[in-house]
């Protein structure tokens, strides 16, 4: 499906990788367009490759072949390099096991993107943030002594202290109960709706993928239904 | 938040391997530096023994000079002897000054056991001796019964001048006539009597072990060291030749040192490339999900490297201290292993000795720093987040 001004654009992307002797066809000619403020829920089995594609527009991973437009630039191809900077303009990211750093405090972690960036001198938005997700109770504690939920949100706040256009979050609920899982939910409703971000998700659960404006569903590597 | 609070969050999580690696890089600078400091320390020791001697030559009977030099300046015993017609001979030529004799040998305190040397030598004697600076210090004549007294033994036998030195070494008492001035040297701890005398007391008549000599023209060593050596049986050595030989010497062993030092540098290198590769294994995973948030390879070397640099500065400025503090004893081993070595402190600390181990250290982070720096590089966000999802 092609939108008019899609923000991201994906063209017969394929994407195969070695597993012993084996060809994995994880990516099969997907096509996708994405507009500005979507809430895309990813949906589909494991190995449906809702991962893989995920981690293809985040520019975590390359596509074997296709063409891919971030904006107006391809970027298919480009190399790591580069795409730490598009990383640091476009995304944020979201995963199931947090990611966070133990040694470092609440504050600490939601900083990092403003360091690696340069960007120390936004320092303002970190408190921003933690009100956000209602977290500034819990500046200086360590990820240790947070619960899961709160845990997901630090991770949140550290995907989107950088303003990022797009918030990339691979299954943020399959670690959480579902009353966090519906809390975790109803902030990125909040993110999208107040902020415009667009937000890609890929989730196992129907409910929480209807609270999404659009939701695609994947099977076998190809975009079963959109 | 800064890379420095980073990288002191990360050292504090592992903090024995962080104290375990500051000890290790702390002994190879206490080594490194220890032998630096006595490399430097033991030439300046050698070289103020050597001016304290105050001669430009010294001739001694066949034999290995420069083993009779050492005895000269330490107190030993020498086999071979000179006659007093070789010494007349070598005071009458024109191009000496100056002729000293010199008759040494050890003596022992009956009670206490404790060695020390007697020389026999002309009142003379004393004006070739810089530190002395005594322009008094003479004998009421050549065979007199009387002794100048180093100023470490004087304290240890509770002697001043006009004093008796009682019959404990030898069998005669000696008056003391000057106490000399601490030079820091061997002179410190012996008894200087009237050649004669000492003759007399160690039962070598007309003997001597060496001469001292001061050249008219001290310019024109060459031409007098071939003049002397026709004398028969008398070997010349110049002081110059000594000091170069014997730190020859010192240099062959301080040589086998330091590749063992070197060797210690290479393990500690290794120490710290794998103490770093396993900091990095630790953390492989948040390091991909750093490079998810934006971080560069540089930036996260950056982080490592202030860890590496901490540690490697840590250790550096503990094993130079360690060494300051431990150097007493070092020096003590040192005697023990070199027989001879000179007096004096033996440890020399310059700016440059303290700067070369600095810079040392940091080529040694550096060095160390390479293969974790390829490693981080090769690092993949996906890769580091899929390990632990998958």
């Amino acid at each position: 499906m092609k939108k008019a001004n899609p923000i991201i654009s994906l063209h017969g992307i394929n994407k195969n990788y070695h597993r012993g002797n084996e060809i994995v066809h994880a990516l099969q000619g997907v096509d996708i367009a994405i507009e500005k403020g979507d809430f895309i829920a990813f949906m589909g089995a494991s190995g449906s490759g809702k991962s893989t594609l995920l981690n293809i527009i985040g520019g975590l991973d390359q596509c074997t072949s296709g063409s891919y437009f971030l904006d107006t630039q391809e970027v298919a191809k480009i190399p790591e390099k580069k795409w730490i900077y598009l990383r640091r303009k476009w995304f944020g990211y979201v995963f199931q096991a947090f990611h966070l750093i133990p040694t470092l405090t609440v504050k600490e972690n939601i900083e990092l993107p403003l360091l690696f960036a340069g960007k120390q001198q936004l320092g303002g938005r970190i408190q921003d943030t933690l009100v956000e997700i209602g977290l500034d109770h819990r500046v200086d504690h360590l990820p240790s002594q947070l619960s899961g939920g709160e845990m997901q949100r630090t991770a949140i706040a550290r995907a989107i202290v950088h303003n990022p256009p797009i918030l990339i979050a691979d299954e943020p609920t399959g670690n959480l109960d579902s009353d966090n899982a519906d809390i975790i939910f109803r902030l990125f409703q909040t993110l999208n709706q107040k902020h415009n971000i667009t937000i890609l998700c890929a989730t196992h659960d129907a409910q929480l993928a209807k609270q999404c404006s659009r939701i695609v569903h994947m099977k076998d590597g190809i975009i079963w239904e959109d | 938040m800064n890379y420095l609070s980073l990288a002191t969050a990360n050292m504090k999580r592992r903090k024995w391997r962080t104290f375990f690696t500051i000890v290790g890089i702390t002994a190879i600078v206490m080594a490194f530096f220890s032998l630096a400091t006595f490399s430097q320390g033991y030439q300046n020791a050698l070289r103020k023994e050597f001016t304290s001697l105050g001669i430009q030559m010294l001739a001694v009977p066949k034999g290995c000079p420069y083993e009779m030099t050492i005895h000269i300046l330490h107190g030993g015993h020498i086999e071979q002897s000179l006659t007093m017609d070789q010494f007349h001979q070598v005071q009458s030529h024109p191009s000496v000054l100056i002729a000293s004799p010199i008759l040494l040998e050890k003596v022992v305190h009956k009670n206490t056991q404790m060695e020390t040397v007697l020389y026999g030598v002309y009142s003379d004697f004393a004006l070739l001796k810089p530190l002395w600076s005594m322009n008094q210090l003479s004998f009421s004549h050549e065979e007199a019964n009387e002794c100048w007294i180093g100023s470490n033994l004087a304290k240890t036998l509770s002697l001043k001048t006009g004093d008796t030195l009682p019959s404990v070494y030898f069998d005669q008492e000696l008056q003391v006539v000057g106490i000399l001035p601490q030079t820091r040297t061997a002179d410190d701890q012996f008894i200087f009597a009237p050649l004669h005398t000492v003759q007399k007391i160690l039962d070598h008549p007309q003997q001597v072990k060496a001469i001292g000599i001061q050249l008219v023209d001290g310019e024109k060593v060459g031409p007098a060291i071939e003049a002397l050596s026709k004398i028969p049986d008398v070997q010349i050595v110049s002081y110059r030749q000594a000091e170069y030989t014997l730190n020859d010497l010192v240099q062959s062993t301080r040589n086998l040192v330091q590749i063992a030092i070197w060797f210690i540098v290479l393990m500690g290198v290794i120490g710290i490339v794998n103490t770093l590769m396993m900091a990095i294994e630790d953390r492989r995973k948040e390091m991909g999900m750093m490079k998810a948030l934006g971080a560069t390879s540089l930036q996260l070397s950056y982080g490592i490297g202030i860890e590496v640099f901490f540690i490697i500065l840590s250790g550096c400025g503990l094993g130079m201290i360690l060494s300051w503090i431990l150097n007493k004893g070092i020096e003590n081993l040192l005697r023990l292993l070199v027989s001879n070595a000179p007096t004096g402190t033996l440890s020399f600390y310059s700016f440059s000795t303290i700067v070369s181990t600095v810079v040392l250290c940091i080529i040694l982070g550096l060095v160390a720093s390479i293969i974790p720096y390829i490693t981080i590089q090769k690092i993949s966000p996906l890769e580091a987040i899929q390990d632990e999802e998958g």
